[in-house]
């Protein structure tokens, strides 16, 4: 038997089902693409970052989606005002497509997917050649 | 700061930081904030290119309040639904907060807090833009790939790619020569090596 769910909100029973959320497409697995979370320390990134852009890369790309954009947004400006005006940024949006698994609690082997639409920001900080 | 009571409070609007026409006075710009409905902005979005085409050509969005996710969000929505391809140019700039606090007790000094908050602008335009203002910071909602990244591959999660990459199997040693060789590799390199020993040999004699 298939997990109920309602047609127009795709709502399930929380009580006999669990939402497992898979991890989202990562454009890149280069150590100069940085993903912005709700948990991401903004001071902390932002220093290494900027030892990242000193010594080893000259662009670096910030990525962040849904809740964490304003943060990604927080993230790149500070980059930005301790290099001055040596560093600039690109920024472009994107809807990215989540997958989550709703499990049923009752019968483990029951499964069903659910696609969600989750908007991103995506920043490009490059040197500029002086 | 318990002493401390915030007595004034001023934002620093910054200027809409696109050239003309989009930062004219009469440019349309939605102001998009927490607790806006997508419903109702897309709505007014479409009415407003719909009335007439031939003039209203296009919008910006501008997020207020620190929603710059809903606003993004807002954008992409509306991108999905309308059906011309609409062209985007999104720049990000800083707002000022000041807070003044004011000291109960005698003695210490006011303090001024300056918070800065991104305020999010986007263009969007029926038209391309201009060419002389050409930048990465601009897309159209056909593009299906964002122009300064790498092509984003299609297989789900972190661990699946890493697999793929694996070079070889461990168990049956293929694929990667710096392994230490099992027995059976090891019986056959003697084989080979002694009938290459004993064709020299018998090349030898003859």
């Amino acid at each position: 038997m298939a997990i109920r769910m309602t047609p127009s909100s795709k709502r399930f029973d929380e009580k006999t089902n669990e939402m497992r959320r898979r991890p989202p497409v990562k454009p890149s697995s280069n150590p100069n693409h940085i993903y912005i979370t709700r948990k991401t320390n903004v001071e902390s990134q932002s220093k290494s970052t900027e030892e990242m852009l000193n010594n080893a890369f000259d662009e670096v790309f910030i990525h962040g989606m849904g809740a964490s954009i304003n943060k990604a947004l927080v993230f790149a400006m500070e980059v930005e005002r301790r290099f001055g005006g040596s560093v600039k940024s690109d920024i472009q949006t994107s809807t990215v497509q989540c997958t989550d698994d709703i499990v049923s609690l009752l019968d483990l082997d029951q499964s069903e997917t659910r696609h969600r639409s989750v908007s991103a920001v995506h920043v490009h900080l490059y040197r500029v050649a002086s | 700061m318990d002493n401390y009571v915030p007595a004034d409070e001023t934002i620093e609007e910054p200027p809409n930081p696109f050239p003309a026409p989009y930062n004219t006075a009469d440019a349309k710009i939605m102001l998009v904030s927490k607790s806006s409905k997508f419903t109702k902005i897309n709505g007014h979005v479409r009415d407003y290119f719909t009335e007439s085409p031939d003039c209203n050509r296009f919008v910006v969005f501008k997020s207020t309040n620190g929603a710059t996710e809903k606003a993004v969000s807002c954008v992409e929505v509306f991108k999905q639904q309308f059906e011309e391809p609409l062209y985007q140019w999104t720049r990000v700039v800083c707002s000022k907060r000041i807070v003044l606090w004011k000291c109960l007790q005698e003695g210490p000094r006011d303090i001024r807090v300056t918070v800065e908050v991104p305020v999010i602008f986007i263009v969007i335009s029926r038209d391309p833009f201009p060419g002389e203002y050409s930048c990465m910071s601009m897309q159209c909602s056909s593009d299906k790939d964002i122009a300064f990244l790498p092509v984003i591959r299609t297989s789900h999660g972190g661990k699946a790619d890493k697999k793929g990459e694996k070079k070889g199997n461990r168990k049956t040693n293929e694929g990667n020569k710096w392994m230490k060789p099992n027995t059976e590799q090891r019986k056959k390199e003697n084989k080979e090596r002694n009938q290459l020993l004993k064709e020299i040999e018998t090349s030898k004699t003859e």
